[in-house]
């Protein structure tokens, strides 16, 4: 496997072509006029897309809310519960994947033994096993509420396409370590963002043990996204410097 | 209830109209819709776009046929699109792959339970447990690859369990080919059941080849890889229970009634009203499609179409969980094999595909390794092995 950028063949750009870019671009404007350059994002066919769309699915709302909360039981009803389930409920998937994503890159670390030292690899197995207890942690709490954490929320569903093209980039055994980590990277961004927004709302919400174990787990996540951005700023300069 | 092809004229072809809003509609909820909803959308994309291919195969050796075949053809397209465009974006191809195989699990089932011809009700089980099989270990990709759980998608109407282990179910091309039916005999009920399968396997076969090398993980690769070449012999099994003596005519007077059929059966099953609309206009459409292939086939072939297909067509199938009768078929043959056309016990197995297999199993099998210690659990395997 590859492990450094390097120059090649990369055909992609015009520069490649500087024959061939000539002929394509001659006559051009009187072969293809236009009056004005619209942005393609302004599209009536989209527009009238979004108007008459409906939402993406709904959350299941626990039929009876159990006494987890402290203070503040009255507020917390169900046209209310769904907005903080529906976001418990990513935050789930998110985790779930997170450790999935970490195997990923677990296992490219095992194919290239000298890529990063052992105490990093023991670092990043961490970091997994972190994931994996915040998914528990997720699912106790939406137990505890009475919401079923087997259920695919709105945002979860989201989430999932969000966080597909970060799979398909760690699992693509042609990216470096480098990518695979610029990668995660992304995820542990997303990540951080996500356990402060959720803390905010357990907090109006008055759930406070959970907001708890939510600003714990983001004292862990905070740790992870230090210390991969850290990885990933010295590998870049590290192949910088080689050349 | 019976449903009457005489009493029900359909709609014209020059009314069956479209733009292209209407054909791309908003699709259904991944969350909020019975899988059903996404299981009849699956099985009548796959009826139609056999209904494109075999209007093509037939063009191309029909002269005489071509402006009628073409004209019913630009239609089946526009529905095929309309229909498979049902299925919003939000669905992984991972996720949608998980929805093909318990299109292929319960309506297999469903007519495996009704098929009055012993032989193929046999040979309709026997593909029954393999696609069982594929869902598990599809299953087990979308726990360890994304992290999804399976069950979002089969909303726990099907199972997930091993099933005729994968590795097992590649075969030497002889041991796909099963024995026709005799179209003078045959229950039209067995001649719907066929042509449903064929059409189901091909769309499944088709969908995996093209998102196959759509997926980065190498692993995910290879177990499409396995899986589409067992769909292929799936499609090839089920479409040599087809009487090759049928003319041309004959079998594209079965594709619109087969597409009649399974239009009905969504229809009276669907619990969406929205799309159970779809089916119902789709229903008129295939009708008038009927109508015309029929008179084509009495004006060239000067025979009744009722000889062909009863003007009374069967109940449709049954389109539902079937978990008793699955898992009653796992328990007792989940060890048979083939031997040609023939199914057997497990130590009469054909050499040929033994061999085979050996060899395309050479280098390792990924539907082994992606499902190395899976059980299925409710919310992931992660949920089990955290507590």
């Amino acid at each position: 496997m590859e492990t450094q950028i390097r120059t090649g063949l990369n055909r992609t750009g015009v520069g490649m072509s500087p024959i061939a870019i000539k002929k394509m671009l001659k006559d051009n404007d009187a072969l293809a006029p236009v009056d004005a350059a619209e942005p393609l994002g302004v599209s009536p066919i989209r527009e009238r897309y979004i108007i008459e769309s409906t939402y993406i699915g709904t959350v299941p709302v626990p039929a009876t809310l159990k006494g987890v909360l402290e203070t503040g039981k009255a507020a917390f009803t169900g046209e209310k519960a769904q907005v903080l389930i529906d976001k418990m409920g990513e935050r789930l998937a998110f985790e779930r994947g997170g450790v999935r994503l970490y195997e990923a890159l677990l296992s490219k670390c095992s194919a290239l033994p000298d890529a990063l030292p052992g105490a990093t690899v023991e670092q990043l197995t961490h970091f997994r096993e972190e994931e994996a207890d915040h998914f528990e942690m997720l699912r106790e709490s939406m137990l505890e509420l009475g919401a079923d954490p087997t259920a695919q929320t709105p945002s979860a569903d989201i989430t999932g396409i969000e966080s597909s093209g970060l799979f398909q980039v760690i699992g693509d055994p042609r990216t470096s370590l480098l990518q695979s980590l610029h990668a995660v990277l992304t995820a542990e961004l997303v990540d951080q963002v996500a356990w402060e927004e959720l803390i905010t709302l357990a907090e109006q919400f008055n759930y406070r043990q959970f907001a708890s174990q939510c600003r714990r787990a983001l004292e862990q996540e905070n740790n992870h996204l230090a210390t991969i951005r850290s990885l990933v700023s010295d590998l870049t300069l590290a192949e910088a410097k080689q050349f | 209830m019976s449903f009457g092809l005489l009493e029900n004229r359909g709609c014209p072809l020059d009314k069956q109209v479209f733009t292209w809003r209407d054909m791309v509609q908003q699709p259904i909820s991944k969350l909020d819709d019975d899988a059903y909803t996404r299981v009849h959308i699956i099985l009548m994309n796959g009826q139609e776009t056999e209904a494109v291919r075999f209007s093509h195969a037939c063009s191309r050796m029909n002269r005489e046929l071509q402006p009628a075949l073409a004209a019913i053809r630009r239609v089946e397209q526009h529905q095929a699109t309309l229909v498979n465009w049902l299925i919003g974006a939000d669905h992984s191809p991972l996720e949608t792959t998980i929805a093909y195989e318990q299109v292929a699990i319960d309506v297999t089932a469903g007519i495996a339970l009704r098929e009055p011809d012993k032989y193929l009700a046999q040979v309709f089980r026997f593909g029954l447990l393999e696609d069982f099989d594929h869902l598990y270990r599809y299953s087990a990709l979308l726990d360890r690859l994304e992290g999804k759980d399976a069950n979002n998608i089969l909303q726990s109407y099907t199972d997930i369990l091993p099933g005729r282990p994968t590795v097992v179910e590649h075969r030497d091309p002889a041991d796909d080919l099963r024995e026709p039916y005799d179209r003078a005999v045959a229950d039209p009920l067995s001649k719907l059941h066929a042509l449903t399968l064929v059409a189901a396997e091909y769309q499944t076969h088709d969908y995996y080849m093209h998102f196959g090398p759509t997926f980065s993980d190498p692993l995910a690769r290879q177990l499409y890889a396995e899986i589409a070449s067992i769909e292929e012999q799936h499609v090839t099994q089920y479409e040599t229970l087809i009487d090759p003596q049928e003319t041309w005519l004959e079998k594209w007077l079965l594709h619109e009634a087969g597409e009649v059929y399974n239009y009905y059966g969504c229809m009276k099953q669907e619990t969406n009203p929205r799309v159970r609309a779809l089916w119902e206009r789709f229903l008129d459409y295939e009708l008038g499609h009927f109508h015309l292939v029929r008179e084509l086939y009495e004006r060239q072939e000067r025979r009744d179409a009722a000889q062909v297909i009863p003007m009374y067509l069967p109940d449709p199938i049954p389109i539902g969980s079937q978990r008793d009768f699955i898992r009653d078929v796992l328990h007792n043959e989940v060890d048979l094999r083939a031997d040609g056309a023939r199914i057997v016990a497990e130590n009469e197995e054909s050499p040929a595909s033994i061999r085979y297999r050996q060899e395309l199993n050479g280098s390792g099998s990924p539907s082994s390794e992606v499902a190395r210690g899976y059980r299925w659990s409710p919310g992931t395997e992660l949920t089990r092995l955290v507590s």
